[in-house]
């Protein structure tokens, strides 16, 4: 092999090896701009989802928006007595501070479940017998509902005293105890997130 | 002579064979103009490839911003779902805390002179606390116009609906039982506080 035919070997490799290179690169060119391609496509994909869950949670907060005025109207009433002990000493004032001039036959208070109910899963439950005058029994029955708005009186017996208008009243009021971990992480709408 | 413009690979000695045609002058133009386009367009590629890696890097920052944006959204619609989870179950509740001295001061006010209550037992159901159970026992020669009384006062003033009613009559005493339901407009608002 003459010299001439050894570099034209050598030019022909050189241009071969340009077409190569050039290839190469093309190559991974178009592979480039094909991951950018599927990380925009990704992006746009990321950015609809987010755009949907914000127009979702617009319309979420404006269609719950009243139920959730509801709770926090009630929220701190049921805070009051979100411990037993909380409910006992608020009963225990409303029936001494209203029922003056009755006579306390029986008061006996245990606390129950509330099973069917997750946020307020107990209940303290208070039998109360007194005996004494109509309107100062009725009055005592309106206090407890007023001073203990979220309580409630599940059975009420009224029956005739011992003596001319004084009337026996049986009654058992249950207050609800809501769930201390709802208690304490329950905000009302738009307050600051911890 | 004229300078030759491009060299030839051969060193200086006499041709011996005829020259190449002179349109053939333009390969080596050629041969110069194709490595040098190769190691163009190679340049240009690389510079696109790093245009195409900025892009892809800066799209997928992007696309991390934007899915922890929608975790947020999501963890706010969470929290608004227990909300209002916890405002239906405050309101089952609520619905049966409607206040029953009314019911009491009516239902004695709509006693007439000659008639006693014995006994009033007032009941809510376990399964459906805005219903009342009531149990009357009235001392009245007009058993049943008294218990018509009580029926109108309960249903007209209060806003309770009475069913299953049930009278009895034994001499002067009358038992008079009754369901009721309290109707309200709009739960949400009438019972807060």
């Amino acid at each position: 092999m003459s010299n001439k035919h050894l570099a034209s070997l050598l030019l022909v490799g050189v241009v071969i090896g340009c077409l190569q290179l050039a290839l190469v690169m093309h190559k991974k060119m178009t592979a480039a701009r094909e991951a950018q391609q599927t990380a925009e496509s990704a992006l746009r994909t990321a950015e609809d989802i987010r755009r949907y869950k914000e127009i979702s949670l617009v319309r979420q907060k404006q269609v719950t928006a009243p139920l959730r005025q509801y709770l926090a109207r009630w929220l701190p009433r049921l805070q009051e007595t979100s411990e037993e002990n909380k409910a006992r000493t608020i009963f225990a004032r409303v029936v001494k501070q209203y029922g003056e001039g009755l006579a306390t036959l029986g008061d006996r208070s245990s606390l129950l479940g509330n099973p069917k109910n997750p946020f307020i899963p107990q209940r303290y439950q208070n039998v109360l017998s007194v005996e004494g005058d109509y309107s100062q029994a009725v009055n005592l029955v309106g206090q407890i509902e007023k001073q203990l708005p979220a309580s409630r009186i599940s059975s009420m017996t009224i029956a005739k005293g011992t003596r001319g208008s004084d009337i026996k009243l049986n009654l058992t009021v249950d207050t609800p105890i809501i769930a201390k971990a709802e208690a304490a992480n329950a905000q009302a709408p738009g307050a600051p997130k911890k | 002579m004229k300078p030759p413009v491009i060299h030839d690979l051969k060193t200086e000695r006499p041709d011996v064979g005829q020259p190449l045609p002179a349109a053939l002058r333009v390969l080596p133009l050629i041969f110069f103009a194709s490595v040098l386009g190769a190691v163009g367009m190679s340049a240009y590629a690389l510079w696109q490839i790093k245009i195409a890696e900025q892009g892809e890097h800066d799209a997928q920052g992007a696309e991390v911003a934007q899915k922890a944006e929608t975790k947020r959204l999501e963890t706010d619609e969470a929290a608004i779902e227990k909300e209002v989870k916890n405002a239906n179950e405050v309101r089952d509740w609520l619905q049966g805390t409607n206040q029953l001295q009314k019911l009491i001061t009516t239902i004695c006010g709509s006693m007439a002179q000659d008639s006693t209550i014995s006994q009033l037992t007032l009941a809510r159901r376990d399964e459906m606390a805005s219903q009342v159970q009531m149990a009357l026992t009235i001392n009245s020669a007009h058993g049943q116009q008294q218990v018509d009384q009580v029926r109108t006062a309960v249903s007209g003033a209060l806003g309770y609906h009475s069913y299953s009613d049930n009278i009895s009559n034994k001499d002067r005493k009358t038992e008079y039982t009754f369901d009721c339901t309290w109707v309200k407009p709009d739960s949400t608002e009438a019972t807060a506080p």
